[in-house]
């Protein structure tokens, strides 16, 4: 009986959703760096424009900003891509078992 | 009498960077702790009223105990210096009790705070998600059709005071002085009513569950072992073990975090942001700035609408950028990784598809609360409390008014 429990177990296919799920975020952590890039680069400088220093942030700031997002990014992509084809390895190892 | 410095003083010299990087890791520990731990505000407080249990609150109380004893230590022995606690006070008045109030009811109703509403939006739960959007629109309805009345009321002192900073410093208050001494009385008149009220409320409640279940008492075995030193008993021994088990168990992720344990990391966490950003920026945890007003903002920059150049409050209170935004993102990614790794994760679909239409609205009201009273219930009742003001307790007020109106409405849906 209990060995029946095992082989239930062992023959459950792994989640797809635990396999994608990291590689979404290392996908987020990138969009996100480049949109810090391209879009609050870009509004600062409309700010700077406009001369609205109630919401303009020192380019020392957005670049310490910029910095800390692209470490940060490095840090989230590789983590998630271990993840991934750890999670890949264990979804194709649950395929095989469940033939 | 001088007046007190209203110039910042750096405790460390960092570059931005680092203050960036610093307060992503805050964020990451905030939203990974927070998942690990259920930690919700709302469910503190409505838990008052339907199951009659203070435990939750308790721990609240001793969160907010813990947090001002321990910047306040910090301030009094002048490892910071008294300006960077006081200088981020915010301004106090009729739009903190009407705010938190609203924000109380709103969140009860969409089923989370705004802590929790971002842990269990990264854990997959799309009712926190529409909650998250309801709480976007809200705070833009609060920026055309609210702001501009309240920040007349707040410039022409209506119910208001006219400047924060050492105005609403409580060792200024009580003792007109920002020494040392001052100081130090003041975190102990703060800090220790709220550690002992939370203590005595887990104590009630336990004691409550202890009678209810004939005498074995729910909580954490460490703590009764510790108060009995000696040769152990087999009873001991068993206690001993399961500590290490659960020990075992937390750190491999198969249980979750006690509330007192959560607890005590979230004060630690926002004792490290008040010591790494002193000087720099608004060094307390912060949230809600970022999740409702920032990022409905970014989410409109590719398609070239930019509310910061003619929109109310956002083209007047919302730097473009600032440390919140990465402890927001990084409370996402640190919620979602905890709860990935758990096997927590799943998306979630209420079946009732009321709830969704609950959340989208309570997170509206969730959205023009937090910003009427100038903050949520982290980065102003939380943090106020950090920072030795008073506003802290009038949005507590106001928000268990809320989430009591909300409890008694919901009875009668």
């Amino acid at each position: 009986m209990e060995e029946m429990e095992k082989a239930k177990t062992k023959a459950k296919s792994y989640p797809v959703r635990k396999v994608i799920a990291p590689l979404i975020l290392s996908l987020f952590a990138i969009v996100w760096f480049q949109f810090s890039k391209v879009y609050l680069t870009g509004a600062d400088n409309i700010a700077l424009r406009e001369a609205n220093f109630a919401i303009y942030v020192t380019p020392e700031q957005l670049q310490g900003y910029l910095e800390a997002t692209a470490w940060t990014c490095y840090i989230v992509v590789y983590v998630g891509l271990i993840f991934f084809w750890y999670g890949l390895v264990r979804y194709v190892e649950s395929k095989e078992v469940s033939k | 009498m001088a007046t007190p410095s209203m110039i910042l003083q750096p405790v460390f010299s960092e570059t931005w960077a680092v203050i960036f990087g610093l307060f992503g890791l805050s964020g990451f520990i905030l939203g990974w702790v927070a998942q690990r731990g259920n930690y919700c505000f709302i469910n503190a407080m409505t838990s008052i009223f339907t199951t009659k249990s203070l435990e939750r609150f308790g721990a609240l109380l001793l969160l907010f105990g813990l947090t001002a004893l321990g910047t306040g230590i910090l301030t009094a022995f002048g490892v910071v210096p008294a300006v960077d606690q006081y200088f981020y006070n915010y301004f106090a008045g009729w739009y903190i009790l009407v705010g938190s109030f609203i924000f109380g009811f709103g969140a009860a109703m969409a089923g989370g705070c705004n802590l929790s509403m971002l842990y269990r939006a990264s854990s997959g739960y799309v009712q926190n998600w529409i909650e998250l959007f309801g709480m976007m629109i809200g705070t833009y309805v609060f920026a055309v059709a609210i702001w501009p009345f309240q920040s007349y009321t707040m410039q022409a002192g209506i119910l208001s005071t006219t400047s924060g900073g050492y105005v609403e410093y409580l060792p200024y208050l009580l003792f007109h002085s920002t020494s040392s001494l001052a100081v130090y009385v003041t975190t102990f008149i703060v800090a220790l009513p709220l550690i002992l009220l939370g203590v005595y409320f887990q104590w009630r409640t336990r004691n409550r569950w202890g009678k209810s279940l004939g005498g074995s008492t729910p909580g954490l075995p460490g703590i009764r072992a510790l108060g009995s030193p000696g040769i152990p008993t087999p009873a001991e021994t068993s206690s001993g073990l399961r500590l290490k088990q659960d020990v075992k168990d937390m750190l491999l992720l198969r249980k979750p975090y006690g509330t007192n344990l959560s607890t005590v990391i979230l004060a630690l966490d926002m004792i490290f942001v008040f010591l790494v950003g002193a000087g720099y920026t608004f060094n307390y945890l912060v949230i809600t700035s970022s999740d409702g007003g920032r990022f409905f903002e970014y989410i409109l920059m590719p398609l070239g609408i930019n509310l910061f150049t003619n929109t109310p409050w956002f083209n007047d209170s919302l730097p473009i950028v600032d440390p919140s935004t990465l402890m927001v993102v990084m409370l996402c990614v640190g919620a979602f990784s905890a709860s990935y790794l758990s096997g927590d994760f799943k998306i979630r679909i209420p079946k009732d598809k009321k709830r969704l239409v609950i959340g989208f609205l309570g997170g509206m009201l969730v959205g023009i609360g937090v910003r009427m009273a100038l903050g949520c219930n982290v980065g102003l009742m939380w943090t106020n409390f950090g920072q030795l003001g008073y506003d802290g307790y009038i949005f507590l007020l106001g928000m268990l008014g809320g989430v009591y109106l909300a409890v008694k409405v919901q009875e009668r849906l």
